[in-house]
């Protein structure tokens, strides 16, 4: 899937990238994530730390998702956009939001 | 050079043992020769005052500390210049947890003591919890009361290795506790603790401190200079 197409599913969009997302991985804890998550993920997480973009950039997931209502700090946009990985968010529970993108096919 | 350990519990901390009160604690810091601590209470300097006076009389000095959890659920150890700073800190800590109350069959016990270790009072805010401040607000909060912001157990659960995958640039702490990464190349000082949560956790000093005086200024010189050794 486009991740541009991410936000006619009701994920908000604050920092648009190129490319395609294949799978999904959910979770906080940082160094977890690192080691589980796998390449061209889209990641749903309430951690907002700006470590989850160099995390992201590590693993090769293309697009976060900051669940729950969540919002980012200034210096993980920034980043974001110099790393060009594409941040959503959404009021949605992480759980939820895992749900609606495994129903629309992300495996 | 002094013999010393600056992360210990008393049993404000809802994980930490009933047995941690002063006397118990000062015996078993005099047994193990340990001539420097601080007693680090999660999110709460309530115990540090009473400590202070008791200890005194095991002829064991004491650095005013608090182990505060982030919203990034990181622990981090503030150190701070004097008793009253402490209090002031803390305070102001407090007003940044959940306004919720604890429960202490669930939680466990927060409790004050007095000087000959009776309780006195049980703390009501949930201690166990994050406060609503990021790891660089709490540093910013930490510099404006001109304290140190040191890095709990980095890899071991609720370390800044463990919850954020590796040590950000922001903020420039100013120490780190050990950890297991032979790879990885810290700048700073590396304290050693014990993280005792029970008086049998107390057995020997972790570190050996290089300062003329066991003060706020003799310690963060020490930092800065690393003139701190693990025992």
């Amino acid at each position: 899937m486009k991740i541009s197409e991410l936000e006619s599913f009701g994920f908000e969009c604050l920092v648009p990238a190129e490319g395609e997302v294949f799978h999904g991985y959910v979770g906080d804890l940082l160094s977890e994530v690192m080691a589980h998550a796998e390449s061209e993920s889209v990641w749903l997480t309430v951690q907002s730390h700006v470590n989850i973009v160099a995390v992201a950039v590590v693993t090769g997931i293309k697009a976060i998702i900051l669940c729950g209502g969540c919002k980012y700090d200034s210096e993980t946009l920034k980043k974001a956009k110099e790393e060009k990985i594409a941040l959503f968010r959404t009021k949605m529970n992480s759980f939820k939001s895992a749900g609606k993108l495994y129903q629309i096919g992300l495996r | 050079m002094l013999k010393a350990d600056f992360h210990i519990h008393s049993c404000l901390s809802p994980c930490a043992d009933l047995m941690m009160t002063p006397n118990e604690i000062g015996k078993r810091l005099r047994k193990a020769q340990i001539d420097w601590v601080s007693i680090t209470d999660h999110n709460s300097c309530g115990n540090v005052s009473i400590f202070e006076k008791v200890l005194e009389k095991y002829e064991i000095s004491l650095l005013p500390g608090i182990e505060v959890q982030t919203k990034e659920e990181v622990h981090v150890l503030i150190y701070l210049k004097d008793i009253e700073t402490a209090q002031f800190f803390s305070e102001e800590i407090g007003e940044h947890l959940p306004k919720m109350k604890n429960d202490p069959e669930r939680f466990g016990y927060q409790l004050l003591v007095n000087e000959d270790d009776k309780f006195i009072g049980m703390e009501d805010k949930v201690l166990s919890a994050s406060v609503d401040l990021s790891i660089n607000e709490l540093w910013n909060l930490s510099r404006k009361y001109g304290a140190l912001f040191v890095y709990a157990h980095p890899d071991r659960r609720f370390g800044i290795i463990k919850q954020l995958g590796f040590i950000p640039e922001e903020p420039p702490f100013d120490a780190i506790e050990t950890f297991d990464n032979a790879e990885m190349k810290i700048e700073k000082a590396v304290l050693k603790s014990s993280d005792a949560h029970f008086l049998s956790q107390i057995e020997k000093p972790t570190v050996k401190i290089k300062v003329g005086a066991p003060t706020f200024e003799e310690f963060k010189n020490a930092l800065f200079t690393k003139a701190v050794w693990m025992l």
